[in-house]
């Protein structure tokens, strides 16, 4: 097991030795690229295919797909490929023909909400709070991975810091994810005209406060509705049938800007993956 | 769980896998035991590693071009039934396709992944 593997903070219990495929003959130690399986994040447009032995990181994906692209990530000729290898290099063209006019859905806007464990770019606040305990400033983080978001400075033209807050105003409404559709449910009710009714207090004060609260979740619950599906209707009932309408059909993409679309009619998705199951390269 | 987690955990059965999930379904093979795609290789022209390809590509399908990578247009590749994009130069020619691009396409090596970043895909460089 190359010892740059076993050292990577995702890298959890990896055995010592493991057997490997040869896909190709380069006589060098790697010979092509992957790309990284953050990057695949169960959309419907993507697959990440077959890991490769590389000079990064296990399991980045050495034969991945997006829309109409695969990415044979083996850098030999034929010549230098192995019998298995050639016959897979077959194949993947074969399979990728399949996706004809299915371009991606999404393309490259922000990183992974995974990255923030790979680049350990966690707010700058939360990095303060807990100088010195990196352990429980990883931890508080991993348990509040579904509201992490991703902002951006460009500091030059060339350059730019980023890094992954934790969406603190969808925290603040007891919401506990910004990628579930139950999320865009929850956020759409709480503009439903009952819930002013549903919070009055007894009281001149009592309901001017009831007021006041009820119109700041309002204001919440619209600016979290546009930040994450880009859309930006005026009422409630025009986000219930726009939730109706496309429900079936939404996905969220950390890769496509930490937003929700809409997979079109006719569509070769890939199949979604199992909610419940944790992918194995969850940051440890 | 997903069918690539599945995958990844059971590295040894890896091949027998990928080669059954991969199989060329709807894709035939003519009288001569070719598969009856059209495929245009996209790469440098005067280079061994063309040849190799086209050679090799030649002997399993029924229809191959070459063309040099850096002049490869949209229309050209609409033409094909795959187009594969590889190159041997240690900054190679990315082209840059259009959204709307649905030709499936077989990126290779370090300059399919250039192409990858280029496209703004998840396929690009890690």
């Amino acid at each position: 097991m190359p010892e740059r593997y076993i050292r990577h903070p995702e890298a959890g219990d990896l055995p010592a030795e493991t057997s490997v495929w040869l896909v190709q003959n380069s006589g060098k130690k790697y010979s092509g690229a992957v790309s990284m399986a953050y990057n695949f994040e169960g959309g419907p447009d993507d697959e990440s295919l077959v890991a490769g032995c590389n000079g990064k990181a296990y399991p980045h994906t050495a034969i991945g797909r997006h829309g109409n692209f695969l990415q044979w990530g083996f850098g030999e000729p034929p010549a230098k490929m192995t019998e298995d290898g050639r016959k897979l290099f077959l194949n993947c063209i074969c399979y990728i023909r399949e996706f004809a006019g299915h371009p991606p859905l999404v393309r490259r806007q922000t990183m992974n909400r995974r990255c923030a464990f790979h680049y350990k770019a966690f707010c700058p606040d939360l990095v303060k709070e807990y100088e010195g305990r990196e352990d429980e400033l990883y931890q508080f983080c991993k348990d509040n991975i579904e509201l992490l978001r991703y902002e951006q400075k460009q500091l030059s033209v060339n350059t730019f810091e980023f890094m992954f807050p934790i969406d603190s105003e969808l925290k603040e409404l007891g919401i506990e994810s910004n990628r579930r559709i139950d999320t865009l449910e929850k956020l759409i009710a709480l503009l439903a005209p009952k819930q002013a009714a549903s919070q009055t207090k007894p009281g001149f004060f009592g309901r001017l406060k009831a007021k006041r609260t009820n119109q700041k979740r309002i204001k919440t619950a619209r600016r979290l509705l546009t930040r994450y599906t880009g859309l930006d209707f005026e009422t409630h009932g025009q986000w219930r049938r726009w939730l109706d309408e496309h429900r079936d059909r939404l996905f969220f993409s950390d890769f496509g800007g930490y937003k929700f679309y809409i997979i079109p009619e006719g569509y070769r998705a890939a199949p979604a993956p199992d909610a419940k199951s944790e992918p194995f390269w969850f940051p440890r | 769980m997903r069918m690539t987690d599945i995958l990844y955990r059971n590295a040894w059965c890896l091949v027998t896998v990928a080669t059954l999930w991969l199989a060329p379904a709807g894709v035939s093979r003519t009288s001569a035991q070719k598969i009856d795609l059209d495929v245009l290789y996209a790469g440098n022209p005067a280079s061994e590693r063309t040849n190799d390809f086209a050679e090799f590509l030649t002997r399993h399908f029924a229809s191959v071009e070459t063309t040099d990578l850096a002049a490869l247009t949209e229309e050209q590749a609409r033409r094909f039934d795959v187009v594969v994009l590889d190159h041997d130069a240690r900054r190679p020619p990315r082209p840059r396709f259009s959204q709307g691009y649905g030709v499936p396409t077989v990126t290779v090596g370090a300059t399919g992944a250039h192409i990858g970043s280029t496209n703004r895909l998840k396929t690009g460089y890690l």
